[in-house]
């Protein structure tokens, strides 16, 4: 939720208070043990901006279940009145269903006040409503031909990057800018997945840059603990198994694909667009990120907090600890170590990638945008570009700068670099910031078992 | 034949055998075209009976937002007119090759040119997407055989070049005229100075057009002078990886690069680059893109 959004709605929530408590306190001034006692008047307000939320629902076609949870719908919860399902407001922790019981009660005894108060609300209401309208709101959900689930994102501004007041962001991350996105495009819900990936490949007889190369992708070695390429490490299979101790890891074809390069990426784009008869491509990093936040100017797009993660995103926990142990006597670790040292206690039940869509989604609808596999975005990475990127649609530097990358590879000379957004499976949970640009920052030819992508569309008139 | 979605009209290739490459009584062969071998196509495929057209190609660029290597890296070889010279230039692309515009503004049916190894490789990933089936480029021995058509001359219009007046868009004089400082042309004059429109020439034994002159055409393979003398007899597909060659007798100075094959002769070259077993008239880079080059596809039956 958008912090001045949210200030803005508790303004007004707890002006209504006032406003409520004062008018119930004339108007039931006989009943004074019911006002104090039971008429909660916070409650009250509570409620009305619950139904106010439901009303807007019910009236805009674009709030969908999954905006509603992040927007005016992160302040209220669903819950059972007499058998009817009921928002309610989340910031009064009381007994709503009490309060609901004796607002009817007081209801019924005064019929003419309703009336009366619910027009004073209606100003109030707007406001919230005008506040609400700011926030935007996903279009329509589409199945293209080969079976993929896109969501239209709306057109709209947003602030990129990161302020200082985020002790892990980055130099690269500020400053914080704005930015238009002036049309809406259409972005898939998932990576794309193996089953996907799989069809171009026998519609085409592609040939990954790793396959081609004879290097392999970048993957994981469960009996050393070792990342690093192998030729046998493709996006058919990136993990070699310790029969000691198997994993019982297996790539289905609804696992996101890895192990595909950008220019791999590509390819899968020039095809799809064949196949639909209109242009696929990659995100820009800027509508990434757009996207990811989905109106939301918190440092995770669902709040503040680390734990968050835990419900949206497949990071590295204490299922991937379990199950990834350094085996060698070698630099850096111990032997016997688990890994990675900064795993978070809780087991989401996914050591490595996961399945897409098994967290839960942001506001437009969008899964595992953070966390899972990182995704290609179409820029050239360039530390510096915000301090002088355009405000409409920036598309990323004409070319990328060389990067110096010797903290990763020690001795590696630098290299151009194209951008990889959103965190991975092993990563710690700084990567999984929506603002998060320089984690997974890789050459357009590199492919890893961490980094697949996400395709977007344009939206037609 | 077949004509696909986008309306490429594709003709049915057999299986069959061939002797590849020049015998060495041949005096206009070069070095790299020998040792004449036999080589057996095992699969039949369909072939495009034309070069891939302008029209074509817009439509891959419309509904997939491709940019060419020429438009991302400054440019492809065209010619200028006004001075005579060939020489990369920004505003050569795909639809238009050379200055001035109007002479080389390139229509629908006009094969594509100034696309790059690297640009046909994404018309062909999207052409399979559309198609639902692997369109590629065809390997070097591949496109031998189909211009062979069966013929053992050196054109598949005879051995003479005369024969080449029916068959093919070459250097003649209607290119001298535009162009005086050509230093070879043919003596007819066929109306087409530059690129022609596809099919306007006699089509070859198994209904193939221009497979002589017009745009030279990409092949899949890495190109390697000295492959005839160990490639495989089945299906050869090219070595598995670029040879670095020197180019310094072509570019003067230049240092050695890794070629992908271009056949069949352009609407420029000297005749005997129109040759069937002609392999280095044109030796181009992956990323490299010329007024002069563009490709047709193959694709399974």
């Amino acid at each position: 939720m958008d912090r001045d959004l949210r200030d803005d709605m508790l303004k007004l929530v707890r002006y209504k208070v006032l406003f409520v408590k004062r008018e119930y306190e004339q108007a039931f001034r006989e009943e004074e043990d019911l006002v104090s006692e039971n008429m909660d008047a916070a409650a009250f307000a509570a409620w009305k901006v619950a139904e106010f939320i439901q009303k807007l629902k019910s009236e805009d076609t674009r709030v969908s279940e999954k905006w509603l949870k992040y927007h005016g719908g992160k302040y209220v919860k669903e819950v059972n009145v007499g058998g009817v399902k009921t928002l309610v407001l989340k910031e009064f922790p009381d007994d709503d269903k009490k309060y609901l019981r004796v607002y009817y009660e007081v209801l019924d005894r005064y019929p003419r006040e309703r009336f009366k108060y619910e027009e004073r609300q209606i100003e109030v209401l707007e406001e919230i409503r005008e506040q609400l309208d700011k926030v935007p709101k996903p279009g329509p959900e589409t199945t293209n031909s080969i079976g993929m689930q896109l969501v239209q994102i709306p057109a709209g501004r947003f602030k990129m990057g990161s302020t200082d007041a985020d002790p892990d962001a980055t130099p690269d991350e500020k400053p914080q800018h704005r930015v238009r996105i002036t049309k809406p495009f259409l972005m898939s819900l998932h990576a794309v997945t193996v089953g996907q990936f799989e069809q171009f490949v026998n519609e085409t007889n592609y040939q990954t840059e790793g396959e081609q190369s004879g290097t392999g992708s970048t993957g994981l070695d469960l009996v050393t603990g070792k990342v690093g390429a192998q030729p046998q490490y493709t996006w058919r299979s990136w993990l070699n198994e310790d029969k000691q101790h198997p994993s019982n890891f297996k790539q289905t074809n609804k696992h996101p694909v890895v192990c595909v390069s950008w220019n791999d990426a590509l390819a899968f784009c020039r095809w799809l667009s064949g196949k639909e008869g209109k242009p696929y491509r990659l995100p820009t990093e800027a509508e990434w990120e757009y996207a990811c936040r989905a109106g939301t100017t918190t440092r995770y797009f669902n709040g503040d907090d680390e734990d968050g993660l835990q419900e949206i995103a497949n990071i590295a926990d204490a299922s991937l600890q379990k199950k990834w142990v350094w085996n060698t006597n070698d630099p850096p670790f111990q032997k016997g170590m688990h890994l990675p040292p900064y795993a978070k206690p809780w087991n989401d039940g996914y050591p490595f990638t996961a399945p897409v869509g098994k967290f839960k989604p942001n506001a437009f609808g969008l899964y595992d945008m953070v966390g899972n596999v990182g995704e290609w975005c179409s820029d050239w990475l360039d530390p510096d570009y915000y301090a002088n990127s355009p405000k409409r649609d920036p598309k990323g530097p004409p070319t990328g700068p060389l990067i110096d990358i010797s903290d990763r590879l020690p001795g590696a000379p630098p290299r151009t670099l194209r951008v990889v957004r959103g965190g991975v499976w092993l990563d710690p949970a700084a990567a999984y910031r929506s603002a998060d640009r320089f984690t997974h920052r890789r050459h357009p030819v590199d492919s890893a078992a961490d980094i697949g992508f996400r395709v977007v569309a344009t939206v037609e008139d | 034949m077949i004509e696909n979605k986008v309306g490429m009209k594709l003709e049915e290739i057999p299986a069959g055998e061939f002797m590849m490459g020049s015998p060495d009584s041949d005096p206009a062969a070069k070095e790299n075209e020998k040792p004449q071998h036999r080589v057996r196509i095992t699969t039949p495929f369909l072939m495009g009976i034309h070069e891939v057209t302008v029209a074509q190609f817009r439509r891959f660029v419309e509904e997939s937002g491709y940019q060419t290597d020429a438009e991302e890296q400054g440019g492809c070889y065209g010619i200028d007119l006004g001075t005579g010279l060939i020489e990369v230039k920004p505003e050569y692309t795909w639809y238009c090759t050379g200055a001035p515009p109007e002479a080389f503004k390139q229509l629908d049916d006009y094969p594509v040119a100034c696309v790059s190894w690297n640009d046909a490789q994404a018309f062909c990933q999207w052409l399979s997407g559309k198609e639902g089936k692997p369109y590629r480029l065809p390997t070097e021995a591949e496109w031998e055989y189909a211009c062979r058509g069966g013929t053992t001359t050196r054109y598949y219009s005879g051995d003479d070049e005369e024969s080449l007046k029916d068959s093919a868009n070459v250097a003649d004089a209607s290119l001298k005229e535009q162009w005086p400082s050509i230093g070879w042309a043919a003596e007819w004059n066929d109306g087409h100075p530059f690129s022609s429109p596809v099919g306007k020439f006699k089509p070859n034994a198994f209904g193939l057009h221009d497979m002589h002159g017009n745009a030279g055409e990409w092949c899949s393979d890495w190109y390697d002078p000295e492959y005839y003398a160990h490639s495989p007899t089945d299906d050869p597909k090219g070595p598995a990886a670029g040879k670095l060659t020197d180019i310094s007798d072509l570019v003067p100075g230049a240092p050695p690069r890794v070629f992908r094959v271009i056949r069949g002769g352009v609407w420029c070259d000297p005749l005997p680059g129109c040759r069937s077993a002609d392999r280095s008239t044109q030796l181009r880079h992956p990323g490299s893109s010329a007024a002069d080059v563009g490709f047709r596809v193959v694709t399974s039956l």
